[in-house]
């Protein structure tokens, strides 16, 4: 992941990257969360097509004059878009993997979660039904 | 560039909604300012706040153009443990209300947060925490400034520079003139504005687009966000609960309402905020669900609100929308402006440079902090560096590092300055590490369980801390110790 994120700020500023061939361009995504946002702000064009490509075929999944669309609840898997602008297709066919975290590791985290709660709460509802006993006379 | 080419509210509607809203700001800031004598009034509301207005006030500031924009933007890209992850956000207040009553006995005299930690902790965790606090205050005020804009952009079309500072101006102008009287007396009438439009909202998307048709929409179209079992969700749940206690345990913006409510009243108005604000971001988020049935395309995922309400409808959905989230986002940025004015009065300009500045001084100081506030919430909000959810969670490594240090601080008399200074520092680290290595939705969590590890070392330490020191009044209005 820290590799990634150095490779993606490489690319972003990297002035003959790919990045700025491409016209499909990704943001705002956690692959492993199901979620990102495609953009073609680049795109020359009054009304575009974004197709993705499901089983064997490309299927249109947005049309209109935005330059943008965000995708989420995705599952496991490989997706791959393309743009067409104007009835021409446009730029590369861009790729990514969504990879959801395990649910073990996830439990860990609401564990660890749910423990320092109960701790947290613990201390407050204790303390508070002490509280004369150790504010002093400050009343 | 502007994302959404299908806006639905008039640009002059809009701008008669901003402006007159705005008139009724900022009057109201300018005819309660009049009533502002000395510096207790203009930062603290002369500590006399009732329960109706704290009740009111705890709510609107809590309920921010985050909890109607962003709840909604985690729903979409989360799903439904999202809207439920975010509405975690009001065990903060409710976990704050017995600190509420604590502070105020403690501290009668006090003025802010960092008031507290610079005498339980001492210097340095007094400056590491006055770093965390004001790098999160301008997070938090960006992404108020950014809602803004991205709110008018959505739903009118006009580009986001004009949108965003217009809005920026006013609140900073009616808080600038009027001071916590005028943020919590428009805090009161903006619940209200919120309340009512939020709940009419949820019934109409209900009543129009249909259970049924939604979980077909979102079973074909976006199935994982219907999953109960979605490994980043389960991670969101507590880190937005330990996000939302970090920010309210820590941020000026309570502990200023704890030493302005009457006494006695604390305790219950932030039990009551809590309880109050819960349902919201689950009824803001539930709107997001209706985006894939209604067949919008969600350009920027912080615009899903407003787009569904615009798409569904029409004129009067996006005048409601438009209400609702700029009387939430005006409630919200007024409250951070003053706090953090006070903050930096009181803890920087007064605790640093000019240790004997009368309360004139400090009262014009606090004017001109404002202004230069509002100015470089307008510069950063113009960069627009991040959506809205990803500005707000980065914040959370810093904000979770000092529950520990402050709940330990205020309840038992063990526990000195380094080690709560470590608590912060290392929680701080690790949540950010966490944010880059995992994801936003682990940097809170992660952060609360470094500085909880740290802070069990104070538990050998003698006692060490006389409560008595916290309530003369020297220190808060005589030299800084």
């Amino acid at each position: 992941m820290p590799l990634r994120f150095i490779t993606l700020l490489i690319i972003t500023f990297l002035p003959f990257s790919a990045a700025f061939s491409q016209t499909i361009n990704v943001t705002d995504n956690d692959y492993s969360a199901g979620y990102a946002t495609l953009n073609w702000f680049s795109a020359t064009g009054n009304t575009f097509e974004l197709e993705e490509y499901v089983g064997e075929e490309w299927v249109l999944i947005y049309k209109g004059q935005d330059r943008a669309t965000s995708l989420s609840g995705l599952s496991d898997g490989t997706y791959s878009y393309r743009l067409i602008s104007d009835g021409d297709k446009v730029g590369e066919t861009i790729s990514f993997t969504v990879q959801h975290y395990s649910l073990k590791n996830a439990w860990s985290f609401f564990a660890t979660g749910a423990f320092m709660l109960t701790i947290l709460i613990f201390m407050l509802i204790r303390r508070n039904l002490y509280s004369s006993s150790y504010t002093g006379n400050i009343e | 560039m502007i994302l959404n080419a299908n806006a639905v509210l008039p640009g002059w509607i809009a701008w008669m909604i901003i402006a007159i809203f705005s008139c009724l700001w900022v009057t109201l800031g300018w005819w309660l300012g009049r009533k502002n004598n000395s510096l207790e009034d203009f930062m603290l509301a002369g500590r006399n706040v009732g329960l109706g207005f704290a009740v009111a006030t705890a709510m609107a500031t809590w309920v921010t153009s985050n909890t109607t924009m962003t709840a909604p933007q985690l729903t979409y890209q989360l799903g439904i443990w999202g809207m439920v992850g975010y509405s975690l956000g009001a065990v903060g207040l409710i976990l704050f209300a017995p600190l509420a009553k604590r502070i105020r006995n403690l501290m009668p005299q006090g003025y802010t947060s960092g008031d507290f930690i610079r005498l339980r902790y001492g210097n340095t965790a007094w400056r590491v925490f006055l770093l965390i606090s004001l790098f999160y205050s301008f997070g938090w005020l960006i992404s108020l400034g950014m809602a803004g804009g991205l709110l008018v952009e959505a739903l009118s079309g006009i580009s986001y520079f004009y949108g965003m500072s217009v809005i920026v101006l006013v609140c900073t102008l009616y808080t600038v003139f009027g001071g916590l009287k005028a943020v919590i007396a428009t805090d009161f009438v903006q619940t209200i504005l919120i309340l009512l439009g939020v709940i009419v909202l949820a019934f109409l998307v209900i009543d129009t687009v249909g259970f049924d048709r939604m979980h077909e929409a979102l079973k074909s179209e976006r199935p994982m966000l219907l999953n109960l079992l979605l490994p980043a969700s389960i991670m969101f749940l507590f880190n937005n609960l330990f996000f939302g206690v970090g920010e309210i345990f820590h941020s000026n913006v309570w502990w200023s309402r704890a030493f302005a409510f009457a006494p006695k009243i604390g305790q219950k108005a932030y039990l009551l905020a809590g309880l109050f604000w819960l349902p919201i971001p689950i009824v803001a988020g539930f709107i997001a669900l209706a985006a894939p049935a209604l067949g919008i395309n969600v350009p920027s995922p912080d615009m899903v609100a407003p787009l569904v309400a615009g798409k569904l409808f029409g004129l009067a959905g996006a005048i409601l929308v438009f209400i609702v989230v700029f009387s939430a986002l005006a409630s919200s940025l007024d409250s951070v402006l003053a706090a953090t004015s006070d903050l930096i009065v009181k803890d920087i300009y007064k605790g640093h440079f000019s240790h004997d500045a009368s309360e004139g001084q400090m009262r014009k100081a606090a004017v001109y902090i404002i202004l230069g506030l509002g100015f470089l919430t307008w510069a950063l909000a113009l960069l627009k560096l991040a959506t809205l959810g990803a500005l707000l969670h980065f914040t959370g490594a810093f904000v979770a590092s000092t529950i520990w240090p402050i709940a330990v601080g205020l309840l038992y008399p063990h526990g000195r300055g380094n080690v709560a200074t470590l608590a912060m520092i290392s929680g701080t680290v690790i949540g950010l590490i966490c944010y880059f290595t995992i994801g936003f939705y682990v940097a809170a969590l992660t952060s609360a369980a470094a500085s909880m590890i740290v802070m069990i070392f104070v538990v050998r330490q003698k006692n060490c801390f006389e409560w008595q020191s916290l309530s003369n009044n020297i220190i808060y209005n005589g030299e800084n110790k």
